[in-house]
C-alpha cells in the first residue's frame, strides 16, 4: 500500500512521536507505516483518516 | 485503553518483580528446605520457581496486550521463528545424540527458544532503526551499555579482591545483568514516549 501519511503529517509540522501519541501507537509504527514497510489494520486506518478527516482511500492507495 | 508509551515501563516493573522472586524461591528454598520435616510442604517448596516462571510469562502476555499492531506482528513473528527453529533443534538432537552429542534437558529447548526469540526481535529491531536513520545513534547506545557493564563489573571484582574476597562468575554474571536491567530501566523511563 502506498499513504501520504508522512506529507499529511508534515503539512500539520508533526512529528512522528506527536503522530504516535494521538494515535496510541509508537514511534516506530508510525515510521513502518510511513515507509511502506507496515499497512495497517482496518481500526487504525479508520482511526489516521479520521484524525486527518479524510476518506481511507484519500490516505492509501493500492501499491 | 492505557497509552501505549507506557507498555515497556509496565513490563519492565512486573518482568523484574518475577524474576526477583524466581532468584529469591530459587536461592531461598536450599536454605529452608533442610527446616522442614514435612514431606508434602518440602514438595510445595522445592516446586516454588514455577510460580515466578508462571508470573514472568504473564508479564510478557499482558505487555503482548498492551503493545500496538505493528508490535504485535513483530512479536509474533519473532516468536514463531523461535518456535521453528526450537523444533528443528529439539527434534534433530536425539539423532546428534547417537554420533555422541551430550544429552540435553528440556531447559535447554527453552534456552534455544530464548535465546533465537531475542535474536529475531534484535533483528526486527534493527531493521526499524536503520529504517529511521538511527543506526549509528543506537550503535553508540549499544557500545556504552557494553562498556558501561564490562566496566562495572571489573570493577566490582577488583574491589572484591582488594577485599581478600575473590568474587565466583556466577556472581560477576549476575551483576552485570543487574548493570544490564538498571540501563534498561533507565532508558525506559527516561524516555517520554514508547520504547518498546
Amino acid at each position: 500500500m502506498l499513504n501520504k501519511l508522512r506529507e499529511l503529517r508534515g503539512e500539520r509540522d508533526w512529528s512522528q512521536a506527536d503522530l504516535a501519541e494521538k494515535l496510541n501507537v509508537s514511534r516506530q509504527t508510525v515510521n513502518a507505516l510511513e515507509t511502506g514497510r507496515y499497512d495497517p489494520s482496518l481500526p487504525l486506518a479508520f482511526a489516521i483518516a479520521k484524525l486527518f478527516k479524510l476518506r481511507i482511500e484519500e490516505i492509501f492507495q493500492p501499491g | 485503553m492505557a497509552p501505549v508509551s507506557q507498555a515497556p515501563r509496565r513490563y519492565f516493573i512486573e518482568f523484574n518483580v518475577a524474576m526477583l522472586l524466581y532468584i529469591a524461591t530459587v536461592v531461598g528454598r536450599k536454605f529452608v528446605l533442610h527446616q522442614v520435616a514435612d514431606p508434602t510442604l518440602r514438595d510445595l517448596i522445592l516446586v516454588s520457581p514455577i510460580l515466578p516462571v508462571i508470573l514472568a510469562a504473564l508479564a510478557v502476555y499482558r505487555f503482548y496486550r498492551r503493545m500496538d499492531e505493528y508490535h504485535k506482528l513483530q512479536l509474533l513473528e519473532a516468536l514463531a521463528f523461535s518456535a521453528a527453529v526450537t523444533a528443528v533443534v529439539a527434534a534433530s538432537w536425539q539423532f546428534l545424540e547417537d554420533v555422541g552429542f551430550p544429552h540435553l534437558q528440556m531447559i535447554h529447548a527453552m534456552l534455544v527458544m530464548m535465546l533465537t526469540w531475542a535474536a529475531a526481535a534484535l533483528h526486527m529491531g534493527w531493521k526499524d532503526k536503520v529504517s529511521e536513520g538511527r543506526a549509528a545513534q543506537t550503535l553508540r547506545s549499544v557500545a556504552a551499555t557494553l562498556i558501561y557493564v564490562a566496566v562495572g563489573t571489573f570493577v566490582f571484582a577488583l574491589i572484591g579482591g582488594w577485599a581478600g574476597m575473590p568474587t565466583p562468575w556466577y556472581v560477576l554474571a549476575l551483576f552485570a545483568t543487574a548493570l544490564f536491567i538498571a540501563r534498561m530501566g533507565f532508558f525506559i523511563f527516561s524516555k517520554k514516549s514508547s520504547a518498546c
